[in-house]
């Protein structure tokens, strides 16, 4: 992953629960880095090690950290870097998510070592939608969901995701009804 | 492209519109440079941009830096432009297509945004660019390069930090390096199993070890030694296992050998994981302070032994072994030569073990042979330490020898040094030993001089101890001694004083009496003298001793005033007593003692009185509780004491001024004794006067209030001399106040009159119903109103001294009037007042000693006197004879025990000092034989020249009953005999029949006889009844039961004539029990017939008095 995402995970940490046990997650990691660069790459065990500290240290299930992490992603990392890039995506969550696969595709065009998740729509109604994800990542299914709730605080929209289908259970990929 | 492609572009045709798709951005003007149509995206960025404006209104050329011409356009196919759009920050940059065929000119481009956030700002979105544009995509590889370059912005920041911090990290270090490396203090560094890495030149300067024969090794094993404390290595050893940090003061030694004394602080080190990776020591030198701390701590122990008052041989060992164990010396011994330097004593050996050095004892203690063989060298009489390493240098003397076997090499000699030379010494030995450095050999000289002073003062107070034993010795002596005198003076003034009192009462000439009274006078005041001597050495030895009971304040007060009245009389002073009427009447205490003090209080006021008055006031000092706190004063108005006199006036032998009071004679010891007296009481006495106005001696004594009735007055009769009118006239003001206050109190009306006219004028309005004078002047004028008094129906009391109540009398003769004596008595008042109502009176506090000559009638008694001394045989004798009593004799306590042992005595007079056995014991023996005997309990009444406190427990313990203090005194003698329990008094319990009977029986004996014949006859039965009672128990003794049945018979009938029936049948009763043979049953009632026989002659003289017998008996005397 790029060092965008640790970077992400170093602010929710940091800015929710102090520096030290950022260090104290990070030392149980075995992550010495000291500052991760956003366009860097790493290696995707890094961030999976330190969701896992963080999760043994702040005493928080890694599906509630993922989450947030989600939440935080979409309101402080994406818009602090990508402001404009989010907003002219769409001026609605509805847009928004309509948007996200080509949001992706320019995403990929950045970050060219990017291996992106995927995202497709379907069923889309006026107040919800159907969202495919495909990732050949494993476990980040909450992190969607922390996305998208993200989503719907960004555009003041109140909206719920479900996770209809799980590659955990053996489907082709997840799906989630959002709707607000 | 002709005109119409680009109307085309304005149209809505659907290629229009995927063109306008693809170049939302584009703008068309004519030749002219008129706007003729634009994307709608471009009129976002320029909101000017209407079909028909000029574009110069629109736009700037900023690249080329030229203006807007046709030609510029034409010419300028190939050129980016880049224009400023007027209104906006924003550039717009792209080509412009010129159409020569229509002079049309068409500019496709986009907008220049370098910043991905002005895209929002300028308001466009995605949706304004056209998909395959890669304007946005671009500005977020810029944004993502701008996010990536502020990340390495801050790594840089970070490292720069982190090597900030490393090198002021790396420059503390060095400086800390430094520190270590120079440091006077010595620091190690080991590793984590604590062998030493580094040590720097202050350790190396302290251990002697350098860096290199240190490292890799263990400190401990390196630098401690045998005299390391064990407890402190294990305190370490436990610490490092802990991987604590701790400090420590520690015994190490020098690679040479050397003991130092070092605090170090040890703390582990740990790596930034907590791996324990070092120790680190720093320590410093602290010996100096530890050397000092020692010996502190030893002149401490040293001076703290001295001041605990042990024994001199005590804190000598005491002192020994504190030295000698700082010293770390083997065996020490301590000299004393304080008496002679010649002759030292050993005071103390000590030595570390017994076993090894005690048998040295012997030797060192011989300090002659010390001296002898140890030479000059060692005499520290020079006053000088002295000090051998080495004894064999010392030559092969013997006792050297002996020390070097016993492994002793080393040795110290210290002299105790004081003024005189030198008055002791110190030795201490070592098997080998550096001597001791300066400073400690200081702490060692200041110690001796120490024990120098101490040696001097114990010897000092052994001196002490030896002085007061003698002084106390001494003082015994002379206690004993002034007991002895006493009893030797008091011997034969008890002759004096007795056939004085003696030849008074015989036919004597005028002159003869004036010398006989002159000697009883020189001897009692003699004797008072002795008895003051003797009453201070008790005191002053601690042996007088209060005897404590119930007792009238109010007769113990007139008794005081009585012993000075005669002498007040004798000086016409007016001498009077005031006990307030809150102060209780009866209280607890010693009635003698506080008489005593009061005596001798009034008896100086008279005898320093010239004239005016003494005035004794008792009164209370607070609220009468359980207690009561009594303040005695003894007023007069004498000739006062100079203040400057004041202060000694208390001690012994002290008289306030030997000139002024010499006249006035007195053995001077009397305030001393009251002083004592006093304070023995728990009270304190002191003394206000005035020279010239006289003087006040008061002193304040708590009693406790007794419950006993002690009562003179009987206060609930007094109603019936309430409201009765009393005229008071004494021309002293302090009897006539304080004979008005009794009366006021009892309820009178009093009036008080100094002098008889002042009376003789009042009377004409105020008659009194009973009048007090003071008859002390008998003039005609106070006779003349003494008799007008009379005349009023006034009753008349003349007051007098007793010494002048004979003259006064005379003086009075012609008025009917009563007498009465002064001081006046509350009792006597009372009574005198109660009589002229006709009421009974009561008794009289005091009853005067008379000579009771018919006391044997009224009492019969046989009595044993016990005297060896030949004068105090014969007074006593005269004096029981005095009373009817004829005494028999015992010349000691052997002959007293045997002759108890042969009669019933009912009381037995004993001396306690005579030859052969003293009375003590005497009584003893009689006491046991009326316990084996079971015979009654003879009163033993002790005669005695000894009156020291507790002479009365021991008189009482060896079981005698009272005791007398010779030389013996009339009324004293009576009072003891009056207190003698014998058979006869119960005359009174007997029936009034038998009474009866024996009057009728005597009535009828002088009907027929003659009543002289009568009284012969039971005068001669009651003589003889004794020899019937002999001649009974003899008969019995020798067991003739015949014989004694025969004298029983013959009692009984002599007995009949007398009706004295008890005795008939205590007669009957031996002389039946004789008949039957029965001896045993006579013998008890022989023990009844005995006693009943005395209270018959009791019985029997007491009806012969009744009968009106007297005359006749006086007749026949």
């Amino acid at each position: 992953m790029y060092g965008l995402v640790n970077k992400a995970v170093e602010e929710l940490v940091v800015s929710n629960f102090g520096e030290e046990k950022w260090e104290l997650i990070k030392e149980k990691a075995g992550v010495t880095e000291d500052v991760f660069i956003s366009n860097q790459s790493y290696p995707d065990a890094m961030t999976y090690q330190l969701v896992g500290a963080a999760s043994e240290v702040l005493g928080m299930s890694a599906e509630d950290i993922l989450i947030a992490f989600g939440e935080h992603w979409v309101l402080n990392t994406a818009m602090k870097g990508y402001g404009a890039m989010m907003t002219s995506c769409g001026s609605n969550l509805h847009e928004f998510l309509v948007n996200l696969p080509n949001f992706h595709t320019r995403v990929a065009m950045i970050y060219p070592n990017l291996q992106p998740p995927r995202f497709s729509c379907s069923d889309v109604e006026a107040n919800s939608l159907k969202l495919h994800y495909f990732s050949h990542r494993a476990g980040l299914k909450h992190f969607v969901v922390g996305l998208v709730r993200g989503l719907g605080k960004l555009f003041e929209t109140p909206c719920e995701c479900q996770c209809l289908e799980s590659r955990d259970d053996g489907a082709d990929h997840d799906v989630f009804l959002v709707s607000w | 492209m002709s005109p119409p492609i680009l109307n085309f572009l304005g149209s809505t045709d659907d290629l229009a519109k995927v063109l306008r798709m693809a170049f939302p951005f584009y703008l068309t003007w004519d030749d002219k440079m008129i706007l003729k149509s634009c994307g709608d995206s471009f009129r976002k960025i320029c909101p000017l941009a209407e079909p028909g404006r000029h574009i110069s209104e629109l736009f700037t050329i900023r690249r080329p830096a030229q203006r807007i011409s046709p030609q510029l356009f034409q010419e300028g196919k190939d050129l980016l432009f880049l224009l400023a759009i007027h209104g906006t920050e924003f550039s717009f940059r792209g080509q412009v297509i010129w159409f020569p065929e229509t002079n049309y000119y068409l500019m496709l481009g986009a907008p220049w945004i370098n910043d991905p956030d002005d895209v929002v700002r300028v308001g466009l979105s995605h949706s304004d660019f056209a998909v395959h544009d890669q304007t946005m995509d671009l500005l977020q590889v810029v944004q993502t390069q701008r996010m990536a370059n502020q990340d390495l912005q801050r790594l840089t920041d970070r490292l720069k930090m982190q090597r900030e911090q490393m090198r002021l990290r790396e420059a503390e270090t060095k400086k800390l390096a430094l520190v270590a490396s120079r440091t006077a203090s010595a620091a190690i560094i080991t590793d984590a199993d604590g062998n030493i890495d580094w040590v720097n030149d202050g350790f190396v300067r302290l251990t002697e070890w350098t860096l290199e024969e240190v490292r890799g090794k263990k400190p401990g094993p390196l630098l401690q030694g045998p005299e390391t404390s064990l407890q402190t290595k294990e305190y370490m050893r436990h610490k490092i296992s802990q991987h604590e940090g701790f400090q420590v003061e520690i015994l190490n030694y020098t690679k040479s050998g050397k003991k130092y004394w070092i605090s170090t602080e040890i703390q582990p080190v740990f790596d930034e994981t907590g791996v324990l990776t070092n120790y680190m020591a720093v320590g410093n030198d602290i010996t100096m302070k530890v050397m000092e701390d020692q010996r502190r701590s030893l002149r401490h122990s040293v001076t703290k032994i001295l001041a605990e008052g042990l024994s001199l041989e005590a804190s000598s060992y005491q002192v020994l072994q504190v030295i000698s164990k700082h010293l770390g010396a083997s065996a020490s011994i301590f000299w004393s030569c304080l008496d002679e330097q010649s002759c030292c004593q050993s005071l103390a050996y000590w030595c570390s073990d017994q076993d090894r050095f005690l048998s040295l004892e012997k030797s060192l203690k011989n300090h002659d042979r010390l001296r002898e063989e140890m030479g000059d060298e060692i005499d520290w009489l020079d006053q000088k330490c002295f000090w051998l390493h080495d004894l064999d240098a010392l030559g092969k003397t013997s006792l050297s020898r002996q020390l070097v076997l016993a492994g002793l090499n080393s040795l110290l000699a210290l002299p105790i040094v004081q003024k005189d030379g030198v008055i002791g010494s110190l030795l201490f030995l070592w098997p080998h030993s550096e001597k001791p450095d300066d400073l400690l050999m200081q702490t060692l000289n200041g110690i001796t001089f120490q024990l120098g002073q101490y040696l001097v003062r114990k010897r000092a107070e052994e001196e002490i101890v030896l002085a007061k034993e003698m002084a106390e010795n001494a003082s015994r002596a002379k206690s004993e001694f002034l007991a002895t005198i006493s009893h030797e003076i008091r011997t034969p003034m008890n002759g004096v004083l007795g056939f004085a009192n003696l030849l008074q009462k015989s036919d004597l000439s005028e002159q003869q009496a004036e010398f006989v009274d002159a000697i009883v006078s020189s001897g009692h005041s003699l004797l008072r003298v002795i008895n003051e001597v003797l009453d201070l050495s008790k005191i002053e030895a601690g042996r007088m001793e209060l005897d404590i009971q119930s007792f009238s304040l109010q007769a113990c007060v007139e008794e005081a005033l009585d012993v000075v009245s005669s002498q007040a009389a004798d000086k016409r002073i007016d001498l009077a007593a005031h006990v307030f009427a809150e102060v209780p009447e009866s209280l607890m205490g010693d009635a003698q003692r506080l008489k005593q003090v009061m005596i001798n209080l009034l008896g100086n006021a008279v005898k320093f009185t010239m004239e005016g008055g003494v005035k004794l006031e008792v009164q209370a000092v607070e609220p009468v509780t359980d207690n009561v706190t009594l303040r005695f004063s003894v007023s007069d108005t004498g000739v006062g004491i100079p203040q400057d006199k004041i202060d000694q006036l208390f001690g012994a032998y002290q008289q306030g001024d030997s000139s002024t009071y010499r006249r006035f004679g007195g053995s001077g010891l009397g305030l001393a004794i009251c002083k004592n007296l006093v304070e023995l009481m728990g009270g304190k006495i002191s003394v206000e006067s005035q020279q010239g106005i006289g003087s006040t001696f008061s002193f304040l004594l708590t009693f406790p209030v007794s419950h006993e009735h002690h009562y003179l007055v009987d206060l609930s009769q007094t109603t019936g001399l309430t409201g009765r009118r009393v005229a008071v006239m004494d021309s002293h003001e302090l009897s006539r106040h304080v004979i008005a206050e009794l009366l006021t109190r009892w309820g009178m009306d009093v009036k008080t009159f100094s002098h008889a006219a002042e009376l003789r004028s009042y009377v004409r309005d105020w008659t009194p119903e009973l009048v007090l004078m003071d008859g002390l002047s008998a003039s005609p004028e106070l006779i003349s109103c003494a008799q007008k008094m009379v005349q009023l129906n006034s009753t008349v009391f003349v007051m007098s001294y007793p010494t002048d109540l004979a003259m006064t009398e005379d003086r009075f003769a012609g008025v009917d009037c009563n007498f009465i004596t002064k001081p006046i008595k509350v009792s006597v008042l009372y009574n005198a007042m109660m009589e002229t109502r006709g009421a009974v009176v009561c008794a009289r506090a005091a009853e005067r000693a008379q000579v009771d000559e018919n006391l044997s009638i009224a009492k019969p008694l046989r009595v044993l006197l016990v005297e060896d001394n030949l004068i105090n045989q014969k007074l006593a004798r005269t004096v029981l004879s005095k009373m009817g009593y004829k005494a028999d004799l015992a010349v000691n306590g052997q002959e007293a025990v045997n002759m108890t042992l042969r009669n019933r005595y009912d009381v037995v007079f004993m001396d306690i000092q005579m030859p052969i056995m003293d009375g003590l014991e005497a009584t003893k023996w009689i006491r046991q034989n009326e316990h084996i005997t079971g015979s009654s309990s003879t009163r033993i009444i002790a005669l005695t020249a000894n009156a020291l406190a507790g002479d009365a427990e021991v008189y009482l313990a060896a079981g005698m009953d009272d005791y007398l203090s010779k030389p013996l005194r009339i009324e004293e003698l009576r009072k003891a005999l009056s207190r003698v329990d014998q058979v006869g008094e119960n005359v009174a319990a007997k029936s009034a029949d038998e009474t009866s009977a024996t009057q009728n029986a005597i009535r009828e004996l002088s009907e027929q006889l003659s009543p002289e014949d009568a009284v012969s006859l039971a005068l001669d039965f009651s003589a003889d009844l004794d020899a019937q009672i002999e001649a009974i128990r003899s008969s019995l003794q020798k067991g003739a039961i015949d014989e004694a049945r025969r004298n029983a018979h013959s009692l009984r009938g002599n007995a009949s004539i007398f009706a004295l029936e008890d005795l008939q049948q205590a007669a009957r009763a031996i002389e039946d029990a004789c008949a039957n043979a029965q001896h045993d049953v006579a013998q008890e009632a022989f023990g009844r017939l005995e006693t009943v026989a005395k209270s018959s002659v009791v019985l029997l003289k007491k009806v012969i008095m009744d009968e009106g017998s007297a005359d006749i008996l006086e007749r026949m005397s």
